[in-house]
């Protein structure tokens, strides 16, 4: 076996011998949040950007064909394996990942560099995967939930990076092509722009070793993450009904922008969020389920990223129930934003956080996730040890100020997939309603 | 009282992990893996009671009863049990299926006791009253509407189901029928409870970062006392062999046609559960497989399919479904699809495709097995549905010995087209018409034509 120099990036290693498992991830900085940047001038500047959708269609067109072997060549070389090849795309990273047998793994790995360095990006392939992304967006609208974060997704964040969907829209699917994949790898695969990471069987001279036999031709460059300005937040409430045929419960989510993950504020505020709806027992979830039967789930999320973000809470009530559920939900939501925690709230909030870390960090996967994570904004690697501290650090005085500074109940987002024709009368007639402005579209029209 | 008695153990992967089986004297049993890769441990307790121990007009009853054993105890009122849990950093759920239901709760290391006591009080003092039943009433029904009535996949599934099984319980959906969820009762919940709620129906599996033997005396010490009960015995239901195909079609809010086919399949502890699953994994569980391949890569019919194998006590179905691309219809589909089968039926599978399979299968099995979680499940389902927890261990040997020939065997025993069921629906394109009937398909299809 050969030895070479370590990629310049350096790695993460997660280690864990009891299973003869091993995944190695190559992440890239550059993630759907950067299909068109906020000057707009990506075609010029030859970055594979500038159409909705970019980041996702390259780097899956990556995955069909390389190193010289057809899409259905390179399968079967992952299959002979008994390995899985996955390239995952989000908005703020692009992972590519191989997981395998112990016994497999260099050779998994080197399918990887394929796929990495040496993508075949042919035409028919990509014209492919185009015809299979229209084919995605009709199976996405079969399912409510993924349609209410679809639509609620865009009309929060409206022109942001944030508000377009990774895999692009129906008419921005049209206009992807080959040569730009070819010009997003060409410009965002750089030795500044990756990181990587492993956990399971391996020891740390074993991925020092599997990384500069197989990565190290990456070529040297920057990264590629630009800044993230936080979106415009909306002002005043706003209702949409996202209307689909035949909905016998309505998927409610209401929320507005949140601070970053980064931001000094969000701690405090995930501290709050979770006494609000984190948990089973949390205040959502104990009146709208516990205490009235009006919906199997009831939550409140303060979603992480490297730009701002959303705080959101979702219940799913009967049509029939829905103004009464909703109504309750407003309530509780400006009970909460403007009274702040209930006594003993912020107690059991920290307590469940500092006891249940051990849970997000509980498998090497885990760890290796949250540890790219936190790279990936910026942020100190303390936290994957040290967040039960940080929490317990946060006081009452900090929640007070960080949802005195961040709820905005006058200001909400109200989205709802539903049947108009059932919904619609029975919103028009709910006080907590009032002057809100309400818009019906068709399910199948994002 | 008498010491719980090792029953038996056996080794558990390659890093010295042991698991071990107990029995109580009160018919209890006890499995245990230490296992300190992680500071946390899972407790689950596997009740052998699931919708298969139902009976008609009483459909839903243990998945409901499953939501009412999160409420009032003799020793903790309403809200308690989630709380000490909560405040202690843990996470408890349950699940309920045909065979089974199971209790989990995941707990920082230090907290053994509280998951001990606490499973012990519910199992033996829940307290069932009018209120709870009413409120849990109508988080199932919430639940239904999610899982199925609004969602095309669930009630395909449970269209497949009723129109498979004519005799066997398998045939109504364990969320129940929407009139007797309705129609459940405090008394149908006391009466459940004090059946099926016995320390000898159950098998309590601990996996994590905890010492075996104080483990043990915390167990011995808060269930050691709950007497056995008598657990009624359920005569054997064989299902009639299908002779001819059953076939329906829906009209329903999709953007494209969706097919869902069901063959019977052979129980879970039958050897050949495993070659089955091993022959849908080779025919269409990944991007070079040939069914995959076919279909949805060169002929882009569909936009994806995907095979499973029911992991039943009885034969249940091996099933397969995925939705067409526009343009295409699921005919088109199924003809494609039958091709296939009948080439595997007549020349078997290539000896290739076996091998790689081979390798998927292994990785994927102990993938599924990385967190203490992962491994009571596991353990769990072995143990309640097989029989015995170790036929869990002897998968990758048996993964092993299988055979391009095996597999030709089971395509030729289990994919006949006369023993099949399907399910399509396809896109209604009358939107303004299509208010449906409050009719929970207990009693024919929703739409659409029985063939």
């Amino acid at each position: 076996m050969s030895h070479s120099d370590p990629p310049s990036a350096g790695y993460l290693l997660e280690e864990n011998h009891d299973l003869p498992l091993c995944r190695v991830q190559v992440t890239m900085r550059s993630g759907a949040s950067s299909d068109i940047s906020e000057e707009g001038h990506d075609a010029e500047r030859g970055t594979g950007c500038g159409v909705i959708g970019a980041t996702n269609f390259a780097t899956e067109l990556m995955r069909r064909g390389a190193g010289g072997m057809s899409r259905a060549a390179l399968d079967e070389a992952v299959d002979a394996l008994g390995a899985s090849l996955q390239v995952l795309c989000w908005h703020d990273q692009v992972v590519f990942e191989v997981m395998a047998l112990r016994e497999n793994i260099d050779a998994a790995c080197g399918l990887l560099a394929d796929v990495l360095l040496r993508p075949e990006l042919s035409v028919d392939e990509g014209e492919r995967l185009r015809r299979e992304l229209q084919a995605s967006l009709d199976d996405m609208r079969d399912d409510d939930g993924s349609l209410m974060h679809r639509f609620f997704g865009r009309e929060l964040y409206g022109n942001h990076p944030y508000g377009r969907p990774v895999a692009g829209t129906a008419a921005s699917m049209e206009q992807l092509s080959v040569e730009q994949a070819r010009n997003w790898h060409r410009y965002h695969l750089t030795s500044g722009n990756v990181l990587f990471g492993a956990a399971g069987d391996l020891t740390a001279s074993e991925l020092t070793d599997l990384l500069g036999r197989h990565f190290s031709g990456i070529p040297a460059g920057p990264r590629r993450d630009a800044e993230l300005k936080t979106a415009q937040a909306p002002v005043g409430r706003r209702l949409v009904i996202v209307d689909k045929p035949e909905r016998t419960q309505s998927q409610i989510v209401l929320g507005h922008l949140a601070p970053a993950w980064r931001s000094p504020d969000f701690l405090p505020l995930y501290v709050a969020t979770n006494a609000f709806g984190g948990t089973f027992t949390a205040r959502l979830m104990d009146e709208v389920r516990s205490k009235r039967g009006l919906s199997y789930g009831a939550s409140a999320r303060l979603s992480t990223g490297r730009g701002a973000r959303a705080l959101y809470a979702h219940v799913f009530p009967s049509a029939e129930q829905t103004p009464e559920t909703l109504e309750l939900v407003l309530r509780l939501y400006e009970e909460w934003a403007t009274a702040g925690l209930r006594p003993g709230e912020l107690e059991f909030s920290r307590g469940y956080l500092q006891n249940s870390h051990a849970f997000t960090i509980q498998t090497p996967e885990d760890r290796l996730s949250l540890r790219t994570r936190l790279l990936l904004c910026n942020m100190s690697q303390d936290m994957v040890h040290g967040f039960p501290a940080q929490v317990g650090a946060v006081t009452a005085e900090d929640v007070r100020r960080a949802m005195s500074a961040n709820l905005h109940p006058q200001d909400l987002l109200i989205t709802l997939v539903a049947t108009a024709k059932t919904i619609l009368p029975q919103l028009e007639r709910m006080p907590a309603l009032a002057g809100v402005p309400i818009e019906v579209v068709p399910f199948d029209s994002y | 009282m008498n010491p719980a008695q090792l029953v038996s153990e056996h080794a558990f992967g390659k890093g010295g992990l042991r698991a071990r089986m107990y029995q109580m004297h009160n018919g209890l049993r006890v499995l245990l893996l230490r296992d300190p890769a992680a500071p946390v441990f899972a407790y689950q307790t596997w009740f052998r009671v699931g919708s298969r121990h139902e009976r008609v007009g009483k459909t839903g009853m243990a998945h409901l009863f499953e939501h009412l054993m999160f409420n009032e105890t003799e020793n903790h009122p309403q809200g308690e049990f989630d709380k000490l849990f909560e405040r202690a950093g843990g996470n408890t759920n349950a699940a309920t299926w045909v065979d089974w239901t199971y209790y989990q709760d995941d707990l920082p290391a230090s907290e053994l006791e509280l998951a001990v006591k606490l499973e012990s009080e519910r199992m033996q003092h829940l307290v069932v009253k009018e209120r709870p039943v009413e409120t849990e009433r109508g988080v199932v029904i919430s639940e239904r509407r999610l899982r199925v009535e609004d969602d095309v996949d669930g009630f395909m599934s449970e269209e497949l189901f009723r129109l498979a099984f004519t005799e066997h319980p398998y045939h109504w959906p364990t969320i129940g029928w929407m009139r007797d969820i309705e129609n459940i009762s405090v008394q149908d919940a006391v009466e459940f409870y004090r059946t099926y709620y016995a320390p000898n129906n159950a098998t309590v599996v601990v996996v994590g970062d905890i010492d075996e033997q104080s483990t043990l005396a915390l167990i011995e010490k808060y269930y050691g006392h709950i007497a056995a009960q008598q657990i009624p015995p359920h005569a054997p239901i064989v299902e009639p062999v299908q002779t001819g195909e059953r076939r329906a079609t829906y009209k329903k809010p999709v953007m494209t046609d969706k097919l869902l086919i069901g063959y019977p399949a052979p129980g879970f502890s039958d050897p050949d559960h495993l070659r089955l699953d091993f022959l849908s994994d080779l025919l269409m569980g990944s991007m070079s497989s040939p069914i995959h391949r076919d279909l949805v890569i060169e002929r882009e019919l569909m936009s994806g399919i995907s095979g499973s194998v029911t992991p039943f006590r009885d034969p249940g179905l091996y099933e397969i479904g995925g939705s067409l691309q526009r343009g295409h219809s699921a005919a088109e589909a199924l003809e494609i699809l039958d091709a296939h089968l009948e080439r595997v039926r007549r020349q078997g599978p290539d000896a290739v495709a076996v091998e790689r399979t081979r390798s998927r299968l292994l990785t994927s099995f102990y993938g599924n097995l990385r967190t203490a979680n992962g491994k009571a499940s596991s353990l769990g389902e072995y143990e309640t549905t097989a029989g015995d927890y170790r036929v869990l261990f002897d998968a990758p040997d048996e993964i092993h010995k299988i055979t391009a020939r095996d597999l030709q065997a089971v395509a030729e025993r289990y994919l006949q087209t006369s023993g099949r069921t399907v399910i399509i629906a396809e896109p209604d394109e009358s939107q303004d018409d299509s208010d449906e009937d409050e009719d929970d398909g207990q009693d024919g299809p929703l739409s659409g034509v029985l063939h």
